[in-house]
């Protein structure tokens, strides 16, 4: 209804700047310039013509109309669901569906494939032993502290109130498991390099490496810097980078070769 | 008539736990541990009351375990199935980038051999000049710099002695790490070092006076009044290590106890046993400051039986996990 009411009055307006534009005839594109105002134009201008200025009532409703106009826009827009940000471990790279990569399956004797079989299930037989033997394990323990709180609750309440309240010190409890090699004493570690980016969709990605050549991903950019400058970005509250992959770590820290098959 | 009734029942129910405690542990193997009935007031009640009245008498003794610092080596079945999941793999895999260039690179080896080649036919803009076998040597020359600690130790020392013997000169092996050499020798039979044994977890003993021998056993002490049976524990603890040994008691709760009746000799009015409760903690990272104050022993769990009391040791055996 507002904007029908609105339209007629544009309508109207428009017309009038009509009329006023044929009386000013050539001279028009000269009105606007304050400098140079013929004579002609003066009798004919809005405050001689003392016609009230109607463009304050205008402005503010056509100003409202636009801003209503882009709400509306807004909410449409809102009303889609946001686009999720892709999981790129979840695509899987052109590079490993290339066909030049694919390794020639070899044909395996009776005997071999036989000695494998029989070695899966010796190898599960070994694991169940060994978890059943952990259960046990756990249940003995478990048993042992429950005589322990039994005896202790015979003798005193009150340290065994003592002894049932969680020790809020405890967690987060951390320990460094085994590793391959026990450490080096007073070792001191060379600092690798770090690179942080940024991936398409705005999150930062980070990886730190050793200073071996990083190929950059498309729609990726990366800058790089020492560790230490990248450890102390990250203590910056509000800097933190989203998403991390750490690629292979070749920094050499104390505790070397973690645990692996080799 | 209320009063008599109560006696007999606790009588009877005390009779109940010795049979049951007496069966646990096992008839002949207890030393002092006797079957007789103790007479209690009820259970329930403040600890004043409950501590005047309860013939045991408290202690707490603290568990103390090295976690094991190197993975264990593994079994032969273990090996084995390591090797055969390796091989799946490698079957499974796809090429990698490294071998792809491996490839062309014997690839342009077997070209240039031949009969036929002309130099310039091949595009040489922008060809690396590294080989793909030199990126290989470099890679292996870096982890050849690197000297990690010696993981089986004691052999090291044995090699490098004979090699001196058959010289008759200084090794030209220099490494990194300079260890005095009753270091590395030995240091698995050396009892009293807590870097014995890297892959198994060790359990701290300590000898100490009990009645009227000394016996090795995890280091106790005897309960304060004002003072939770933690804190007596870390007491424990702290009066047979030294200063520099840092701990984590892993929670409020013992994991453990064990009781026993001291010798009729020795029974007072107020203790006629005494009740030891076990807590757990943890080695944390460090070395040691100063030389402890009694003499101690890290052993693995299959050790305890060499050092233990027979009784002592079925209490103890249930809650050190050797997993």
């Amino acid at each position: 209804m507002s904007s029908v009411v609105s339209r007629c009055i544009f309508g109207v307006l428009s017309r009038q700047a009509a009329t006023s534009r044929l009386f000013l005839g050539e001279c028009n594109p000269a009105v606007q310039s304050p400098w140079f105002s013929p004579v002609a134009t003066l009798k004919t201008s809005a405050p001689l013509r003392a016609e009230p200025k109607k463009k304050k009532k205008v402005d503010p409703r056509r100003e409202l109309m636009v801003r209503e106009r882009l709400k509306k826009k807004l909410k449409k827009l809102e009303r889609v669901p946001p686009e999720f940000i892709p999981i790129e471990d979840f695509i899987t790279p052109a590079k490993c569906l290339d066909e030049t990569r694919v390794r020639i399956p070899p044909t395996l004797s009776f005997e071999e494939s036989e000695s494998r079989a029989l070695l899966l299930k010796e190898w599960s037989r070994y694991k169940q032993e060994q978890h059943m033997a952990e259960v046990e394990a756990i249940e003995l323990a478990l048993e042992a502290q429950k005589e322990a709180l039994e005896e202790l609750k015979m003798e005193s309440e009150e340290l065994y109130r003592a002894a049932l309240t969680p020790d809020p010190l405890l967690l987060p409890f951390t320990h460094e498991g085994p590793a391959y090699t026990p450490p080096i004493p007073n070792y001191d570690a060379p600092d690798g390099k770090a690179i942080v980016g940024s991936s398409q969709h705005g999150h930062r990605v980070a990886a730190v490496l050793s200073g071996e050549a990083v190929r950059k991903a498309p729609g990726h950019r990366i800058k790089r810097m020492e560790t230490q400058q990248y450890l102390s970005l990250q203590k910056k509250p509000g800097k933190q980078p989203v998403a991390l992959q750490t690629f292979r770590i070749l920094r050499l820290h104390r505790w070397q070769l973690p645990t692996h098959s080799d | 008539m209320a009063a008599p009734c109560r006696k007999m029942a606790s009588r009877s129910f005390s009779r109940l736990l010795c049979y049951f405690s007496s069966t646990a542990v096992g008839s002949g193997a207890c030393r002092r541990f006797s079957v007789t009935p103790i007479d209690r007031a009820t259970p329930l009640g403040s600890t004043a009351a409950d501590r005047a009245t309860s013939p045991w008498s408290l202690m707490a003794a603290v568990c103390l375990q090295r976690l094991p610092v190197i993975s264990a080596d593994c079994s032969p079945i273990e090996q084995r199935f390591k090797q055969m999941l390796q091989q799946m793999e490698l079957e499974k895999s796809l090429v990698s980038d490294h071998e792809l260039r491996l490839l062309e690179d014997a690839e342009k080896m077997s070209r240039r051999q031949a009969a036929d080649y002309d130099s310039d036919e091949e595009d040489r803009g922008d060809q690396e000049i590294m080989m793909t076998q030199d990126l290989e040597d470099t890679w292996e020359q870096r982890l050849k710099n690197f000297h990690p600690a010696p993981r089986v130790r004691g052999q090291w020392r044995r090699g490098l002695v004979k090699v001196r013997k058959s010289l008759g000169v200084k090794s030209t092996r220099t490494s990194p790490v300079s260890l005095p050499y009753s270091c590395l020798a030995d240091v698995d039979e050396d009892l009293s070092s807590a870097q014995r044994c890297l892959a198994d977890s060790l359990v701290l003993l300590a000898e100490q006076q009990v009645g009227a021998e000394k016996l090795w056993l995890l280091p106790q002490a005897a309960w304060q009044e004002g003072e939770t049976l933690r804190q007596t524990a870390e007491r424990a603890l702290d009066s047979v290590t030294a200063a520099g040994v840092k701990a984590t008691f892993l929670g409020n709760a013992p994991c453990g106890v064990y009781k026993y009746k001291l010798p009729k000799a020795a029974r007072t009015e107020g203790s006629v046993g005494r009740k030891v409760f076990f807590f757990k903690a943890i080695l944390a990272d460090g070395a040691p400051g100063s030389a402890p104050t009694a003499p101690l022993l890290w052993v693995k769990k299959s050790e305890l039986q060499e050092y233990l009391k027979p009784a002592y040791m079925t209490k103890v055996d249930r809650f050190i996990l050797n997993l």
